[in-house]
């Protein structure tokens, strides 16, 4: 399941950052968040194939011991990082719930009170990152049981 | 629900521009009542953000499919469209009230202020569903065919570069100014001028919303916008640092 979800903006700020599990050690979150932002550059700087299309989710970003880092950039630089306890997900479910968590940010973007570069304090999009983060683990639940 | 301004004919059904799904639906109420023109829609139309809910590829994206159902957004909201003429009303509006209210450069900048807002939100929304964009010029084409396509109505006519950081993008009948009335008609070099000025205050929003469509997507730039001869207008994108 996902235990976190964080958006980091294009010069590396913090925007959002939502633990899923009981924990009280959210720094080691922060800590796991920043450091995938280095594998995400390495990323997107890699060389693509001829004939490749470049996709905005970029897959397994780091593995620590006890969690598998995965990343999604959009166009605008802005990267998702989701932060899971299963060793090998299902990346096509991820993808699709990465997705869903890019379009609830260009909701949440679109606010006109909202400012660029300052922290999404939007009700409705931690409500949504909630439902997709639920889904998702529903989503798997699912697909084990046949 | 249509398209075009009150007083303007209806678009040829043909020529409609790209076929998003819902615009096929459009057509077909079209082609079935060709002389009258169809009601205006009953709700109040939406906010002026919202420019092309019509031609809006982040909304026409289909949800997600059954097969991973708890993933689905809960019933997918309605999309509310809004006639083009509210915003051609609304940027009308705009540039006469900054132009008003604040006096010398101040307001170009506040106008070139709220558009580069403006630019940075629909450039972050149009450019969801497209593949990463890599360099400067990938970037420039996205602006000159999805999003002028999504904001302006139409794809950018022509583009020329010098391939040192220079980029004029032509739009041959820029739909903002389209209704721009002409000026009085004077000798030929003064009346371009004349145009160019009347036109001017009504540039500043687009010129912000380039601006900040473009530097939302990683190309720092200065735009500026040349309507020398409406209905075509051109729009010169230096590339900065």
């Amino acid at each position: 399941m996902i235990v976190c979800a964080a958006v980091v903006g294009a010069q590396n700020n913090p925007l959002y950052l939502r633990t899923f599990i009981p924990t009280d050690d959210e720094a080691k979150f922060h800590c796991i968040v920043h450091c995938s932002l280095d594998a995400v550059e390495e990323k997107v700087l890699l060389r693509r194939a001829p004939g490749e299309v470049p996709e905005l989710y970029l897959g397994l970003l780091y593995p620590t011991e006890e969690y598998r880092v995965y990343g999604y950039i959009t166009n605008s630089h802005t990267k998702l990082i989701a932060v899971l306890d299963e060793f090998s997900p299902r990346e096509d479910l991820l993808a699709k719930a990465l997705k869903a968590m890019h379009a609830a940010f260009v909701d949440a973007t679109s606010c006109p009170f909202y400012s660029f570069g300052a922290p999404l304090t939007s009700r409705l999009f931690a409500e949504e990152v909630a439902t997709i983060v639920g889904g998702y683990s529903q989503a798997v639940a699912q697909l084990q049981q046949r | 629900m249509y398209a075009g301004g009150p007083g303007a004919p209806l678009p040829a059904v043909g020529a409609a521009p790209a076929a998003a799904p819902p615009q096929q639906q459009q057509q077909q109420q079209v082609s079935s009542a060709a002389a009258p023109l169809p009601p205006l829609p009953p709700q109040p139309p939406a906010p002026s953000w919202q420019v092309s809910a019509t031609a809006d590829p982040a909304a026409a994206a289909p949800p997600p499919p059954a097969a991973v159902g708890p993933l689905q957004q809960s019933a997918p909201r309605q999309r509310r469209r809004c006639a083009e003429v509210c915003n051609d009303l609304l940027v009308a509006e705009a540039a006469s009230l900054f132009t008003q209210r604040q006096y010398g450069p101040a307001a170009p900048a506040a106008l070139e202020a709220v558009g580069f807002r403006v630019g940075r939100q629909l450039a972050e929304r149009y450019s969801r569903d497209k593949a990463r964009l890599g360099d400067t010029l990938e970037v420039i084409k996205f602006v000159c065919k999805d999003f002028w396509q999504a904001v302006f109505r139409k794809q950018v006519d022509n583009l020329k570069t010098n391939h040192r950081g220079i980029f004029v993008l032509q739009d041959h009948s820029f739909r903002w100014l389209l209704r721009l009335a002409p000026t009085a008609p004077l000798a030929d070099g003064a009346r371009a001028e004349a145009q160019a000025r009347a036109a001017q205050p009504y540039l500043h929003l687009p010129c912000g919303i380039i601006r900040g469509a473009l530097t939302h997507l990683g190309v720092n730039c200065t735009v500026e916008a040349d309507a020398r001869a409406l209905p075509s207008c051109s729009f010169t994108i230096k590339i900065t640092a």
